[in-house]
């Protein structure tokens, strides 16, 4: 069984990676307009006012959310292939 | 004379002339058919063609309204992408079965009756079978046949069914029905198999990646999404479907992490896309309705899209694992960015198309108050991005550097490729075009700040998740294996079966050879029957091509005596 190396972090790989978690925060801090706008009342900046659910109102619910459950999901998948993987040549043996 | 044929003739028509051209006649003949298909359906006005009367009942062969109308045009569009993007192709019966195949799909989505949409639904098993047997390589026959099998065995209950339900109502009106008799049991269920309902749906994950490149193209367009058709069709509102959609929607997205046939990764998000639909349809607002839909419309070109991708990358390094991929964004720059505008369409990334039908259902999910369902959507729709968005583009493209160096991708496959991205763009911008063909007037509007800026926040933190983990190396790496499933039942349990059904037969076998012709027992063996198909000299396509001949008849002769 071969092992991919991690990802190489070469200069360029450092740059998009700087850039990307530049983009994550920004992302989230976009948040802060509808908190604002819950606090001064301002409807033109509270732009969760239409959400369903309470836990959308909360600061990067989506972002938590997100990383969290795709963090299980990995996790959960690797404890999966302790139960199921088998050799390629499974089915023909 | 256009406007008045039913859409499948011109298809089926042109499948059969296809096997007496070659070359350039050919290609222009493929090509032909869904142009003038496509002018003969713009033609068409709502309401019944082409009534015949067939074993004293009377079969509407075309009916037309908005719903069939969509997936008409659906089947249409994406026939000229998927037949430009196997041009290239020197192999009759790839073409030939590719052609009825869509004409399959198209009679069983006009089909105003249901003896008709069974004769369609028969043809669709049978012609796309062809698809993946034409790959001729070593597993190409069992899985064809581990793909057929369940295809037919849902013709049956759709048959049983229909039987049921003809002599119970007397009716064959393709309508909504309520869950409860034996016959509409068998109906949901026959249709099931062919939405790759949880633990009838290995034929999916098992057959398509065994297909040929161009091949399973057109397979993740045809088959589900005539069956998405038949259950919005029949079932709507169906209580039933959110539960079983939600399992759709989230059990495939684990397999996906760990599978590394990245053509099966995508067979995995398929079903993940499907459970959305499904859920759609189980609520069955108008809203969800509509989502179901526009999501099963989009999903037929960014889904293609990415099978045309990696079929491209199958064609030109003859592999498709992860393990053995990366770097190839060197080679195939094109292809590498029509990945990822389907990645892009298929997470739902603002201003690509599967962000203007996902949330159709998300909204519908929330408003008729299926808390657990919505979260757990939400979650599948973040794990989404984590598998088809990141995984099959950085697996393929980028990652570790295989050291491949091939050629970009035939002129044909990258036209179609970009036929398909545009269609992802398009959508995703002017989502009105859609909006205007659904079933139901659309009061939704996709763009609102809430909505892309949670869309980003998602998407963003499923990347930050899976670029850490994959720096800390905490992600699994990708391993040439077999990953159980359901078909562990099905081809294990096949055997037990044989073992266990043929262990009287070897019982006889011994006490035959001792007692009566007093030799060792291993001197009289029994045949499999492959050792006989061997014996006979035929190739597994010849003897695919008797077994299904055999099968047609069975088909019809079980038809006519039920009739």
């Amino acid at each position: 069984m071969e092992h991919h190396p991690p990802i190489e972090l070469t200069p360029k790989t450092k740059k998009v990676l700087a850039v990307f978690f530049a983009l994550c925060a920004l992302v989230v801090l976009l948040d802060v307009f509808d908190l604002i706008g819950r606090w001064t009342g301002s409807h033109a900046l509270e732009f969760k006012s239409h959400r369903h659910y309470d836990v959308e109102g909360w600061f990067g619910f989506y972002g938590v959310y997100g990383f969290v459950g795709c963090v299980l999901l990995v996790l959960a998948a690797k404890v999966m292939r302790v139960f199921l993987m088998r050799g390629e040549d499974y089915y023909d043996r | 004379m256009i406007g008045s044929l039913p859409p499948f003739a011109i298809f089926f028509l042109g499948g059969i002339l296809a096997a007496f051209v070659r070359g350039r006649v050919r290609s222009a003949l493929l090509l032909a058919v869904p142009v003038v298909g496509l002018v003969n359906l713009l033609s068409m006005a709502h309401g019944d063609h082409g009534v015949i009367e067939f074993l004293g009942m009377s079969l509407t062969l075309t009916h037309v309204d908005k719903l069939s109308y969509l997936f008409g045009l659906l089947f249409h569009l994406a026939a000229i992408v998927a037949i430009f993007f196997s041009l290239h192709v020197k192999d009759t019966v790839q073409h030939v079965s590719s052609t009825i195949y869509i004409g399959g799909a198209l009679a069983a989505v006009f089909a105003g009756d249901l003896f008709t949409l069974l004769l369609a639904w028969e043809v669709l098993a049978v012609s796309s079978v062809f698809l993946i047997w034409a790959r001729r390589e070593k597993d190409s026959f069992g899985a064809g046949l581990r793909y057929l099998i369940p295809q037919l065995g849902s013709g049956v209950l759709l048959m049983i069914g229909i039987a049921l339900h003809f002599g119970a109502t007397g009716s064959l009106a393709v309508e909504s029905l309520e869950l409860g008799s034996v016959a509409t049991w068998c109906l949901f269920l026959g249709i099931g198999i062919k939405c790759a309902f949880p633990g009838f749906h290995t034929w999916l994950t098992d057959g398509y990646p065994a297909g040929t490149p161009t091949g399973t193209v057109f397979l993740s367009g045809i088959t589900t999404k005539v069956a998405v058709y038949a259950m919005a069709r029949m079932f709507p509102g169906t209580e039933l479907l959110v539960v079983i959609g939600a399992v759709m929607a989230v059990f495939p997205i684990f397999y996906a992490v760990i599978e590394n046939d990245l053509r099966r990764v995508l067979g995995y998000s398929m079903i993940n896309q499907i459970g959305f639909m499904m859920v759609g349809i189980g609520i069955g607002t108008d809203l969800a309705l509509n989502g179901a839909v526009a999501h099963a419309f989009n999903d037929v070109f960014f889904k293609g899209l990415l099978f045309m991708t990696m079929g491209a990358v199958l064609y030109r390094t003859g592999n498709i694992n992860g393990s053995d991929l990366g770097g190839l964004w060197k080679s195939m720059p094109l292809t590498g960015s029509a990945c990822i505008v389907g990645a892009a369409s298929i997470s739902a990334f603002p201003l690509f198309s599967g962000f203007v039908s996902k949330s159709m259902i998300m909204v519908a999910a929330a408003e008729q108050h299926y808390d657990l369902v919505w979260f757990l959507l939400l979650f599948a729709a973040a794990g989404v991005f984590h598998h088809a968005g990141i995984k099959i583009p950085f697996f393929a493209f980028f990652a570790h550097d295989s050291g491949r160096r091939v050629k970009e991708a035939p002129w044909n496959m990258l036209v179609a490729m970009g036929l398909g991205a545009a269609m992802c763009v398009f959508i995703g911008c002017f989502p009105a075009f859609l909006y205007g063909m659904l079933p139901f007037p659309v009061d939704y509007w996709p763009y609102d700040v809430f909505h892309v800026v949670s869309q980003l926040q998602l998407l963003f933190f499923a990347a930050l998740a899976f670029a850490s983990l994959q720096l800390t190396g905490i992600y699994p790496p990708e391993l040439r294996s077999v990953n159980l499933d359901f078909d562990w039942f099905f081809r294990r349990g096949a055997r037990a079966f044989a073992a266990f059904a043929t262990g009287p037969l070897v019982a006889c076998r011994e006490i035959f050879a001792r007692r009566a012709l007093n030799v060792p027992a291993e001197r009289i063996t029994f045949e499999t029957p492959r050792a006989f198909v061997r014996r006979l000299r035929f190739t597994p396509l010849e003897t695919s091509v008797f077994v299904v001949i055999a099968m047609l008849f069975v088909f019809l002769a079980r038809s006519l005596f039920w009739g």
